[in-house]
């Protein structure tokens, strides 16, 4: 008969059990996400890929997307785009459609498909030859959009090129510039890790923490205090007047002007433009409700406070309608449709699963009906 | 809320179980109980929940009647009474819909047009299992086979427990109730390993396994119309055993999750792919729905009295009844009506002597179980035609990407489901041993990346 162990020497094992449990099921973790990304989608097992990995520098300078490259449930076809595969040569018979616009039309990484031009894929008849391409990446503002578009995607041979605008970027410090903008590397400012360097490493390596990032959600009294430290650091660097007190109608007119540039840029290589009018989740004047998603996105754009950023996309998204009137560019008004719903967004310009299939649904629905005659002659 | 997903692992069950353990009495127990219930299934539709105390507070007033009335007449009331209410809330939210579009079919084929308004009303999740929690209730207190509860605390701890809220098991209330009268006596220790290994093991069952089956399976049967013979079975075994671990892995969850609170909740499978007959598959798949479908439908039917005639007519009514509660769709009524024929089939060649050896038997049950799948999972008739066809006459077609590894799955699946334990027989000899805590801690680590890789696919027997 074994001799009962000190209380102490028990409540030792106990804790060196549990922590061996622990450690054990973080690794089984870590490799179960490892062996669940290379199962389905072909990620090596000890890659780290990121964001970043993506995008690649050509030799005339220009970022473009790596084909074939995985990030979370992103994948990108041969042409370097988010989607399945599709040739370089449009199919004879058949229409193609692209889809440009910033992190909005890209779509959640972290969902297969989670993109609204999926959306738009699945939802096209059987019967109906169309080709769906989505050329958008995080972070393009229109200078960008347009650098992209001209250089690179007009090879495509697009017949209709749908835009759906970013218009945020209009509020930063200095609005978008007109010339060598490229794909960014980063399409959002991520948080610091105030640890020490060598377990940094091993988070930021880590594929479990990582999913655990995409699918937790911080808690909102924590990103607030997280957002407004920010905020604070920003305005205390400039003088007292420098926040926007009101719409700034210059940068309004840079929007305009920009996007008239770019329909006119389409319409050089021969496709149709199609403006997509950018929905957000407040209203204007903001709701009590909105003020978290408006704060947040202050953090993008300090210069900003909440009721300026909610007006502002208003006022752009009735810019984009009166650019579509003077210019004759059919317009998709997802804007009048989605803004203020507050179940189509999961934060003020990303779309819940339910936005991605509205805007594809006012798409589809647009686009299709338009189209039905030139579509019937094609046949 | 969903067992398989971070909010409940990481905040709801350990403040449910922190706090439940930390209260003394028993009322205060039930109270918690029967709270977090709401609160779990408020999660998906706060609105749903008044129907529930509805339910709960009609089912508990009439078991309050049946401990102070002996009249015949009164007791009879009272049985009525709730029964009906349940049904009617129950064939309202489930049925309406189907009724009516049933109607004006069955018109528009003698030319009629009787254009009865379609009800496109939502279905409150697990409406099927609570309401079947409170029929038993009200039935076996009836029957005299339990003394109803004066606790409405305690009562509605039963209807409302999280753990079998929504996908089952059907626990009856003689099945828990000393468990609940004495939950101020229940160990926490005793159930915190085993509830933890069960849970730990369901959940690896539904995410790791059904839900990698489910990632070829959903896609491959969207695309039913282009699938070649061999797509189309692939298709079907792979929904064979996505169904059985997703739900079994539920079953076992909702054991674990029981017992890390003092509920002895019973097992709901046994293996059933290994059956060797269909009589025996409905032994050992669902129990606790078979179970009860036998005490309160086959048996008072007359159950195998009154001749070999009598005996399939009951069966086959059940079996359809059984399909319909599954459903509100033709699909699940022929699904129903197929698993009534087997059963009659088989008693009838049983009843000659005819029988086969054990293990032509398993492969023959599995096949023809497979085949009744068919009908369970598609959205109508059509799409069963078309999949029978696939399966049944060589068809050229496609086979999807993918194929050679959703075949492994299939293999590992079938390995698993016949030949390997199940989570009730791993845990016969359980002992809390450091190894098994490691299985199990391994077993929950692996689930939560998946969870956390965005596998928080709801269970399919929710939809029921």
């Amino acid at each position: 008969m074994q001799a009962r162990l000190p209380k102490s020497s028990r409540h030792r094992r106990h804790y060196l059990a549990f922590t061996a449990l622990a450690a054990a099921s973080l690794v089984a973790a870590e490799l179960a996400a490892r062996v669940d990304d290379w199962f389905f989608d072909s990620v090596p097992f000890l890659s780290n890929p990121s964001y970043a990995d993506l995008l690649t520098t050509r030799n005339d300078g220009i970022r473009i997307g790596v084909p074939g490259k995985k990030w979370k449930k992103v994948q990108l076809n041969q042409l370097g785009l988010r989607g399945p595969d599709v040739a370089r040569s449009k199919t004879a018979n058949c229409q193609r459609w692209l889809f440009l616009g910033a992190s909005e039309t890209f779509g959640e990484p972290s969902i297969p498909e989670g993109d609204y031009p999926s959306a738009v894929r699945r939802g096209i008849p059987i019967e109906r030859c169309i080709e769906v391409l989505n050329g958008s990446f995080g972070g393009l503002d229109l200078p960008a959009i347009s650098r992209w578009y001209d250089v690179v995607l007009s090879d495509l041979d697009a017949d209709v090129v749908f835009v759906l605008p970013p218009s945020h970027f209009y509020l930063s410090d200095r609005p978008p510039a007109k010339s060598q903008r490229q794909l960014p590397v980063e399409s959002a400012p991520r948080a610091t890790v105030t640890i020490t360097t060598g377990l940094r490493e091993l988070v930021s390596q880590s594929r479990l923490i990582e999913r655990v990032k995409d699918s937790a959600e911080v808690p909102a009294p924590l990103q607030r205090i997280r957002t407004k430290r920010w905020i604070e650091k920003e305005l205390a660097q400039h003088p007292t007047d420098w926040p926007f007190e009101e719409v700034p109608t210059d940068r309004l007119d840079a929007f305009h002007e920009d996007l008239a540039t770019l329909v006119s840029l389409i319409r050089s290589h021969g496709a149709e433009p199609v403006l997509i009018t950018h929905p957000v989740r407040s209203s204007s004047p903001p709701r009590p409700e909105d003020h978290p998603d408006l704060f947040s996105m202050r953090a993008y754009v300090p210069k900003a406070p909440e009721s300026v950023i909610s007006a502002f996309e208003y006022a752009a998204a009735e810019r984009t309608r009166l650019l579509g009137e003077l210019e004759d560019v059919r317009i998709v008004d997802a804007a009048k449709t989605m803004s203020g719903r507050r179940d189509l967004f999961i934060d003020l310009v990303h779309y819940s699963e339910q936005g991605r299939e509205t805007i594809a649904g006012l798409v589809l629905s647009k686009q299709l009906q338009t189209h039905q005659g030139s579509y019937d002659a094609v046949q | 809320m969903l067992f398989n997903s971070l909010v409940f692992l990481f905040a709801f069950l350990p403040v449910t179980y922190v706090v439940f353990w930390s209260l003394r009495s028993v009322r205060q127990r039930h109270i918690w109980l029967a709270v977090t219930g709401y609160v779990f299934y408020g999660y998906w539709d706060p609105r749903f929940c008044l129907l529930m105390a509805f339910t709960t507070l009609v089912s508990y007033s009439a078991g309050r009647g049946f401990l102070v009335t002996t009249d015949p007449r009164a007791r009879r009331a009272l049985l009525v009474v709730p029964i009906v209410v349940d049904l009617l809330l129950l064939g309202f939210f489930k049925y309406a819909g189907f009724l009516t579009r049933s109607v004006n079919d069955a018109a528009d084929l003698f030319g009629w047009n009787a254009d009865l308004p379609i009800l496109d009303v939502i279905l409150p999740v697990g409406i099927s299992f609570y309401t079947f929690h409170t029929i038993t209730y009200i039935v076996d207190a009836y029957r005299k086979d339990i003394v109803p509860t004066k606790s409405f605390w305690e009562f509605s701890a039963y209807v409302s427990l999280f753990s079998q809220l929504v996908a089952g098991p059907i626990v009856r209330f003689r099945q828990i109730e000393k468990d609940l009268a004495n939950l101020d006596h229940a160990e926490r220790r005793a159930g915190l390993a085993v509830g933890l290994s069960f849970l730990a093991f369901g959940m690896f069952e539904k995410v790791v396994i059904a839900d990698s089956l489910a990632h070829y399976v959903d896609p491959w049967l969207m695309g039913y119309e282009r699938l070649s013979t061999t797509g189309a079975w692939l298709a079907m075994l792979g929904y064979t055993f996505q169904l059985y671990f997703d739900f079994s892995g539920y079953s076992s969850m909702a054991v674990g999750l029981g017992l890390m609170f003092g509920l002895r909740i019973p097992k709901n499978f046994d293996s059933p792919y290994r059956a060797s007959n269909p009589s025996e598959f409905w032994t050992r798949w669902h129990i606790s729905l078979s179970t009860v479908m036998r005490d309160y439908l086959y048996i008072p039917l007359g159950g195998n009295r009154g001749g070999e005639s009598k005996r399939y007519r009951n069966l086959m009514i059940t079996m359809l009844i059984g399909g319909l509660w599954h459903g509100a769709g033709w699909t699940f009524i022929i699904w129903g009506a197929f698993h009534g024929a087997l059963l009659i089939g088989y008693h009838m060649l049983s009843g000659r002597g005819i029988t086969a050896h054990v293990h032509v038997g398993q492969v023959v049950t599995f096949l023809l179980v497979v085949v009744g799948w068919v009908f369970f999972r598609s959205t109508d008739v059509a799409m069963a035609g078309h999949m029978l066809e696939s399966m049944f006459t060589p068809t050229a077609g496609d086979l999807p990407t993918g194929s050679d590894k959703f075949a492994g799955l299939i293999v590992a699946a079938a390995i698993l489901s016949t030949v390997g334990p199940n989570v009730f027989e791993y845990h016969r000899n359980f002992r809390a041993s450091f190894g098994q805590l490691l299985v199990a801690a391994i077993a929950l680590g692996t689930s939560v990346a998946l969870i956390a890789g965005s596998r928080d696919s709801p269970f399919l027997y929710f939809q029921f």
